[in-house]
C-alpha cells in the first residue's frame, strides 16, 4: 500500500474506532482482548491496529455513558468486561446511518471519477 | 510472566498520566490483555501487536487533557460569576462609609476599587471572546488563559482591597474577606487545572 494511502487508512480507522468498538460490543459483553479479536475477525484482518489503542477509546466511550464495564472473574482471572448501554445502542444506530450516507456519497464520487 | 511483558508494564506504570483507582484498573486490564495474548501467540508477538506503551500514554493523556481543559474553563466561569453573585450581599452588609462623598474616598482604596472593576470587565470580555472561539470550534488553552490573567489579578487586588477597607471602615464584617479569598481559591484551582492540561497536552504529543 502506498505510504499516503496507508496514512489515510490509519487515520480513517482511528476516526471511526469508537463506532467500530460499539459495533463489536453490540453482540454482547466482552473484555479488551476479545474486542480486538472480534474487530480483526469481522474485518477479515483488515483492521489490524495496535491493540493498545482500544483502551483509551473504551474508557472514552465509558466516560460518555455509551459503554458500561465491570470486573468479572473467570478461571481465577479478573477481567474488565464491557457492554453497550442503551445510550450506546442509540448512538451506534445514529452513527451507522450517518456512516451509510457518507460512504454512499464517497462511492458516488469515486465511481463517477 | 515474561521479562518483556514485565518491562512493558513497569514502563507503563511509570509513564501513565492517570492516578488512583483508574490507574490500577488500566494496568490490570493491560496486564490481562498481554497475558492472554502471550498465552495464545507468545510474549514477543503479544507485545508487537499491542504497540509501544506510548500508544496508551498518549491516548489517556489526550483524554485527561480534554477533561482538565473543560474543568479549567468551568472554574474560570465560576470565577467570573462569583463577584456578580456576591455583589448584592456585600453592598447590603457594608456599613456607611466615613467619607462624605465617593470623590473623597482614600486614594489607596479608590484606585484599587477602579482597578478591580477594570480587571473584571477585561476578564469578562476575554471570557466572552474565548467562549465565542470555543463555540466556533476552536480548541486550546489560549481563551481560558486570556480570561484567567485579568481575573487572577482582580482576585489578588480584591483581597488587598477588602483587607484595607476593613481597616479603614469600622464595622465592616469579617466575612467580607471570604469573597475575594474564595475568588483567589477559584483562581488557583483554574490555574492548576490549566497547568495540568498544558502538561497533559505535551504528553499527548
Amino acid at each position: 500500500m502506498h505510504r499516503i494511502v496507508k496514512y489515510m487508512y490509519r487515520e480513517s480507522l482511528k476516526g471511526h474506532l469508537e463506532l467500530l468498538l460499539l459495533a463489536v460490543l453490540r453482540d454482547g459483553p466482552a473484555h479488551g482482548y476479545a474486542i480486538i479479536e472480534g474487530l480483526r475477525e469481522r474485518s477479515e484482518g483488515a483492521f489490524d491496529l495496535a491493540e493498545g489503542t482500544i483502551y483509551p477509546a473504551l474508557h472514552r466511550l465509558e466516560a460518555a455513558g455509551l459503554l458500561a464495564s465491570r470486573w468479572s472473574e473467570a478461571s481465577g482471572r479478573r477481567r474488565r468486561v464491557y457492554r453497550v448501554t442503551r445510550r450506546g445502542t442509540a448512538a451506534l444506530s445514529r452513527e451507522q446511518t450517518q456512516w451509510s450516507d457518507f460512504s454512499r456519497a464517497v462511492n458516488l464520487v469515486l465511481e463517477s471519477a | 510472566m515474561s521479562d518483556g511483558v514485565r518491562d512493558f508494564l513497569a514502563r507503563l506504570e511509570r509513564e501513565l498520566p492517570v492516578r488512583g483507582e483508574r490507574r490500577r484498573r488500566i494496568l490490570a486490564e493491560v496486564e490481562d490483555h498481554l497475558l492472554e495474548a502471550a498465552r495464545l501467540h507468545g510474549a514477543e508477538e503479544a507485545l508487537r501487536r499491542f504497540g509501544p506503551p506510548d500508544t496508551l500514554v498518549r491516548g489517556f493523556a489526550e483524554a485527561r487533557r480534554r477533561v482538565a481543559e473543560r474543568l479549567a474553563a468551568l472554574v474560570t466561569l465560576a470565577l467570573l460569576a462569583a463577584p456578580v453573585l456576591a455583589y448584592p450581599a456585600v453592598e447590603r452588609s457594608l456599613p456607611p462609609a466615613p467619607w462624605p462623598s465617593a470623590a473623597e474616598m482614600p486614594g489607596q482604596l479608590a484606585w484599587k476599587q477602579d482597578a478591580v472593576l477594570v480587571l473584571f470587565l477585561l476578564g469578562f470580555g476575554a471570557a466572552l471572546i474565548g467562549g465565542l472561539l470555543l463555540a466556533r470550534g476552536r480548541r486550546g488553552l489560549a481563551p481560558v488563559l486570556v480570561a484567567l490573567a485579568p481575573l487572577g489579578a482582580m482576585s489578588v487586588l480584591g483581597l488587598i482591597l477588602a483587607v484595607q477597607w476593613r481597616a479603614e471602615v469600622t464595622g465592616t464584617p469579617a466575612w467580607l474577606l471570604a469573597v475575594p479569598s474564595a475568588q483567589l481559591g477559584l483562581f488557583a484551582g483554574a490555574a492548576l487545572l490549566l497547568g495540568r492540561a498544558f502538561r497533559l497536552g505535551r504528553a499527548a504529543g
